[in-house]
C-alpha cells in the first residue's frame, strides 16, 4: 500500500485514525498504541506478508540488545558490536548479497549463482533507525521504553517505507505524551494541508516527469543533445517531487496522530553549493550519516587529509545505502569529491557570484543524478554522451537559416520527435524549475498561511486534482511501428 | 476555527467528487454505458489500459481486439449489424501476447471477441523491445485490478468529458476522425513500404525486423480461447504488402503456419481478407501507404462476416476458413499473390 492510493487515503488512514482516537477517548491508551502498531504492521504486510516476520524479528532482536546494553555494564561494547553486526548482516544479506556475488564472479571468474532475493520493503530505513537506537543505548542516551512504544517507533506507518529516518529522541516522547492522545484539530488541518501538497507533488508533477525520464533512460537507444537534457532534467525534477512529495505525505499523515516528523527537504535545488545542498536534501539521512558514520570515524578532528578520507567513506556508504550497484557508489564518490573540492575552494577565500554558484551546483547535481537513475553504466554513458553532443545535435527549424550549423553536422529537424510532445515538456520543465527556485516549500507554506476560505479552496483543488491522477495511465504512443 | 475549516474542506471535497463523477457518468465520453452519440475518436483511438479494463468490465457482448487496423472499426458499425453491444479495446502496434491477454480477460467475463489476427502482431521479435515489454506489463497490471474506485473520477475522463461537451456545443461531427480518413487521397509508393516496413531487415526496430513466429503452443493457447461465437479475422492491407511478405524473410510461410495452427485448434470462426480480393486490390480503400484500410471498408467487411451472402461470379470477398478448406485456401492465396504485378511509383 502506498500513500498515493485509494486504499490508503479512503480506507486505511481514516479507519486507523478513528480507531486510535476512539480507543484513546475510552482511556484505553495502551490498546490504542497497540492498534497503531498493528495498523503499521498491516500496512507493511500489504506489500508482501512474507517479510512481516523479518521486520518483527529485527525489532525484537534490536529491542533485546538495547535492553541488554543498558543493563549490562561489563559487556556493553561486545553486545553493541554484535547488535550492529546483526543489523549490517541482515541488510547486507537482503540488499547486497547479489551485488557481492556478482563482483566475486567478475573478479575471480567464478560462477556462484545469485540469490535473487526480493528486497524487503524499507529494510534500509528501519535498519538505520535501529542502529542509531543501539548506539545511543550504548552511550546511555536512551530512556527506558516499553516494547510497544519501541515497535511503534520503528514501524509507525507514515515514516516506515521511505523515511524520514527518525531518531528515538524526537519520536519516543511524542508517543507517550498524554496531550497527543487527544484529537487536535489544528494538527488535522495542517496534516491534511501538507498531505495534499505531497500528493499533488507526487501524482501530478513527479509522475508526469517519470514518463519522459524513463523514455530517455530505458527506451530510447540514443539521445540527441536536447533529448538528453530533457531526460536528465526530467529525472532531476521527478526525483525531487517524488521523494519530497512522499515525505510531505508522511509528515501530513503523522500529524493526524499528533506526531511531528522531522523536516527532510528544505528547497534543495535552491542550494548554491554542494554543502548547502546536503543541508537541504534528505536532511535526516545526512544527519544519520554525520552522527553515526562521519563523526565516529573521526570527522574533521584529525587534519585535512583524514577529514577528506572520512568524507569519502561517509559518502560511499551513503551511495551504497541507496542501492547495491557501482552506479550508486560512483554517485556517492562524485558527491564526496564535490564536497572536498568545495572545502578546498572555501579555504581560498574566493567567492562565486550567487547565480553562477547556483548554476554550477544545480548542474552538478543534475549530472550526478544520472548515475543514481541509470540501471547500468551504459544507460548513464548514453545520457551523458547525448548531453555533451556526442550523439548528434538536432535543433528546431528556427535555426535552419544558420548555415554554420549545418556545415558542422547539426541537424535541423524535430527536436522532440521521440518524446511525443514539445511545448508540454518545455512548459513542465520551466514550471518545475520555477517552483523549485521561487516557491516556498511545503513546510514554509503551512506555517505562513493562516486558515481561510482561499486556503480551503486551494487544499480542495490540489487534493481533487491529485486524486484524479492517482491511477494515471499514460496513453501509449505508437512506437513508430 | 480549525474544526470549521476541516469541515469545509471535507464537504467541499465531497461536493467536488460528486459533481465531477456525475458529470463524467452522464457524459460517459468513452461509451462505457452506450456508444450512441459518442465521438468516434473516444470509442476507437486511444490505447489506455484503464479504459480497456473498464470496457471489459462493462456490458459488452463483442470486444474488438487488434492493432491499429481495429482503430478503423467503429463499434457502432458492429452494434448496428448484430444488435449486440460492442466495445473497441485495440492497442496500436499490439503483439500477439498483448492481444491474447485482452482476449483472455474478455473470456473471463463470459463475453466474446472479434480478434484481428494480424501478420505483424505475429512477429515475436518485437517483444524484445523494452517499450513493448513495458506496455505489456502495464496492461497486465491494470487488467488484473478489478476494483474501479475511479472509473468516473480521474483526470483523463474528466478532460474527455469537458472536451466532449465543448465539441458537442460547437456541433462537431461525431465521426470526424473517420470521415477525414475516408476522404484522404491514397497515394501508394511501393519503395516506401519496402524500405520502411523492415521486411528487408534494414531497420533496428520496425514491424517486420527479424520476423520470428510465435511458437505453435502460443498460438494454440490463443486458439483455445475461441468459442463458436468468437471471431478471428485477418484484416486487409493493400495487395503489395502480400507481395513483400511472400518475397522477404519467409514471412508468408511463417504466417500461414500460424493460421493453420489457429484454424486447427479453435472453435471460433476464422475469416480472412488476406491476398487478392475486392478490398485489397483497390488502392483507394487504403491510407497510410496501404497499411491501414479506410474506416468505410470496415462496414463492407463486417457486413460480409455477420450476414454472409452467396458469392457472385468473379467476385472476391472474405473467406471463412475451416479445417476442410484450409490447405486449399492457403495454397490458392499463395499462388494468387505470385500474380501480383508491382507498379512502382
Amino acid at each position: 500500500m502506498i500513500f498515493s492510493s485509494f486504499e490508503f487515503i479512503f480506507i486505511f488512514l481514516p479507519l486507523t485514525f478513528c480507531l486510535y482516537f476512539y480507543l484513546n477517548k475510552k482511556r484505553l491508551t495502551t490498546v490504542a498504541t497497540g492498534s497503531l502498531a498493528f495498523a503499521s504492521l498491516f500496512f507493511y504486510s500489504w506489500w508482501n506478508i512474507i517479510y512481516l516476520p523479518l521486520i518483527l524479528f529485527s525489532v525484537i532482536i534490536n529491542y533485546a540488545f538495547s535492553l541488554l546494553i543498558t543493563k549490562t555494564t561489563p559487556y556493553k561494547k561486545t553486545l553493541l558490536i554484535i547488535g550492529l553486526l546483526f543489523n549490517v548482516l541482515l541488510l547486507g544479506y537482503f540488499k547486497y548479497s547479489d551485488f557481492f556475488l556478482q563482483n566475486i564472479n567478475f573478479v575471480l571468474d567464478t560462477n556462484y549463482s545469485l540469490l535473487r532475493l526480493t528486497l524487503p520493503l524499507a529494510v534500509s530505513f528501519f535498519t538505520f533507525q535501529q542502529i542509531a537506537f543501539l548506539v545511543d543505548s550504548f552511550k546511555g542516551y536512551v530512556v527506558k521504553h516499553t516494547f510497544l512504544n519501541y515497535i511503534v517507533f520503528v514501524t509507525f506507518f507514515p515514516q516506515l517505507i521511505a523515511g524520514p529516518i527518525v531518531h528515538h529522541k524526537e519520536m519516543m516522547p511524542q508517543f507517550t505524551k498524554k496531550r497527543n492522545k487527544l484529537i487536535n484539530y489544528k494538527n488535522i488541518y495542517l496534516g491534511v494541508f501538507i498531505f495534499s501538497i505531497g500528493l499533488f507533488k507526487k501524482t501530478v508533477i513527479a509522475d508526469t516527469f517519470s514518463i519522459w525520464a524513463s523514455n530517455g533512460f530505458d527506451v530510447l537507444e540514443q539521445l540527441s543533445l536536447i533529448e538528453a537534457w530533457i531526460t536528465s532534467l526530467s529525472y532531476t525534477f521527478q526525483l525531487y517531487f517524488d521523494f519530497s512529495g512522499y515525505t510531505d505525505m508522511a509528515i501530513g499523515a503523522a500529524l493526524l496522530f499528533n506526531i511531528k516528523l522531522p523536516l527532510n527537504f528544505n528547497s534543495p535545488y535552491k542550494a548554491t553549493n554542494i554543502r548547502d545542498f546536503w543541508q537541504r536534501w534528505h536532511i535526516t539521512l545526512s544527519r544519520f550519516l554525520r552522527d553515526y558514520v562521519y563523526i565516529p570515524i573521526g570527522g574533521n578532528k584529525k587534519g585535512n587529509f583524514k577529514m577528506y578520507c572520512n568524507l569519502l567513506t561517509t559518502f560511499l556508504i551513503g551511495g551504497l545505502w541507496h542501492g547495491a550497484g557501482w552506479t550508486f557508489i560512483f554517485w556517492g564518490a562524485l558527491h564526496a569529491l564535490a564536497i572536498i573540492f568545495h572545502r578546498i575552494w572555501c579555504n581560498t577565500g574566493v567567492n562565486l557570484n550567487k547565480i553562477i554558484a547556483w548554476f554550477v551546483t544545480f548542474n552538478f547535481i543534475n549530472i550526478s543524478w544520472i548515475f543514481f537513475r541509470a540501471e547500468q553504466w551504459e544507460d548513464a554513458i548514453k545520457v551523458l554522451k547525448g548531453m555533451f553532443g556526442f550523439s548528434g545535435v538536432v535543433l528546431p527549424s528556427i535555426f535552419q537559416n544558420i548555415s554554420f550549423l549545418q556545415e558542422n553536422d547539426i541537424v535541423i529537424g524535430e527536436v522532440f520527435a521521440n518524446f511525443n510532445s514539445d511545448t508540454e515538456i518545455t512548459l513542465w520543465l520551466l514550471i518545475a524549475l520555477f517552483i523549485c527556485l521561487f516557491f516556498k516549500n511545503s513546510n514554509q507554506i503551512v506555517s505562513f498561511y493562516k486558515p481561510d476560505n482561499k486556503i480551503v479552496f486551494f487544499i480542495v483543488s490540489i487534493f481533487t486534482i491529485s486524486l484524479m491522477n492517482l491511477d494515471k495511465n499514460v496513453d501509449f504512443i505508437y512506437f513508430n511501428f | 476555527m480549525y474544526k470549521k475549516h476541516i469541515l469545509k474542506i471535507f464537504y467541499s471535497f465531497l461536493l467536488t467528487l460528486f459533481l465531477f463523477s456525475v458529470m463524467n457518468y452522464l457524459i460517459d465520453p468513452y461509451g462505457y454505458q452506450s456508444r450512441d452519440d459518442k465521438f468516434v475518436k473516444n470509442l476507437t483511438m486511444f490505447n489506455k489500459p484503464n479504459v480497456a479494463n473498464a470496457r471489459i468490465h462493462s456490458d459488452g457482448y463483442y470486444y474488438l481486439i487488434g492493432s491499429s487496423r481495429m482503430a478503423r472499426v467503429n463499434p457502432i458499425v458492429i452494434e448496428n449489424i448484430t444488435g449486440k453491444k460492442t466495445h473497441n479495446i485495440k492497442i496500436d502496434g499490439a503483439t500477439l501476447s498483448e492481444n491474447r491477454l485482452l482476449a483472455s480477460k474478455v473470456k473471463e467475463q463470459g463475453n466474446f471477441f472479434i480478434y484481428s489476427f494480424d501478420v505483424f502482431s505475429s512477429n515475436k521479435s518485437r517483444e524484445k523491445y523494452s517499450e513493448i515489454n513495458t506496455r505489456y506489463k502495464t496492461y497486465l497490471k491494470e487488467l488484473e485490478s478489478s476494483i474501479f474506485f475511479n472509473k468516473y473520477f480521474n483526470s483523463d475522463i474528466t478532460i474527455r468529458s469537458i472536451q466532449h461537451a465543448i465539441k458537442s456545443l460547437r456541433g462537431e461531427n461525431l465521426n470526424k476522425q473517420h470521415l477525414e480518413q475516408n476522404s484522404r487521397y491514397s497515394d501508394f509508393r511501393f519503395n516506401l513500404s519496402l524500405n520502411s516496413s523492415g521486411v528487408l531487415n534494414n531497420l533496428d526496430k520496425s514491424n517486420f525486423s527479424n520476423f520470428e513466429s510465435y511458437s505453435s503452443e502460443e498460438v494454440v493457447k490463443l486458439a483455445k480461447l475461441g468459442t463458436k461465437d468468437d471471431i478471428f479475422i485477418i484484416l486487409p492491407k493493400y495487395e503489395s504488402f502480400y507481395y513483400l511478405f511472400s518475397k522477404y524473410q519467409d514471412i508468408e510461410n511463417k504466417y500461414f503456419s500460424a493460421i493453420s495452427t489457429l484454424v486447427n485448434n479453435t472453435q471460433a470462426q476464422v475469416w480472412s481478407y488476406y491476398g487478392l480480393n475486392n478490398i485489397t486490390q483497390k488502392e483507394n480503400n487504403f491510407i497510410d501507404n496501404g497499411w491501414h484500410f479506410k474506416p468505410q471498408v470496415s462496414n463492407i467487411i463486417f457486413q460480409e462476416v455477420f450476414e454472409p451472402r452467396v458469392q457472385i461470379e468473379n467476385e472476391r470477398i472474405g473467406v471463412l476458413i475451416t479445417k476442410e478448406n484450409l490447405n486449399d485456401y492457403l495454397s490458392f492465396v499463395s499462388q494468387d499473390i505470385g500474380n501480383i504485378v508491382i507498379k512502382d511509383n
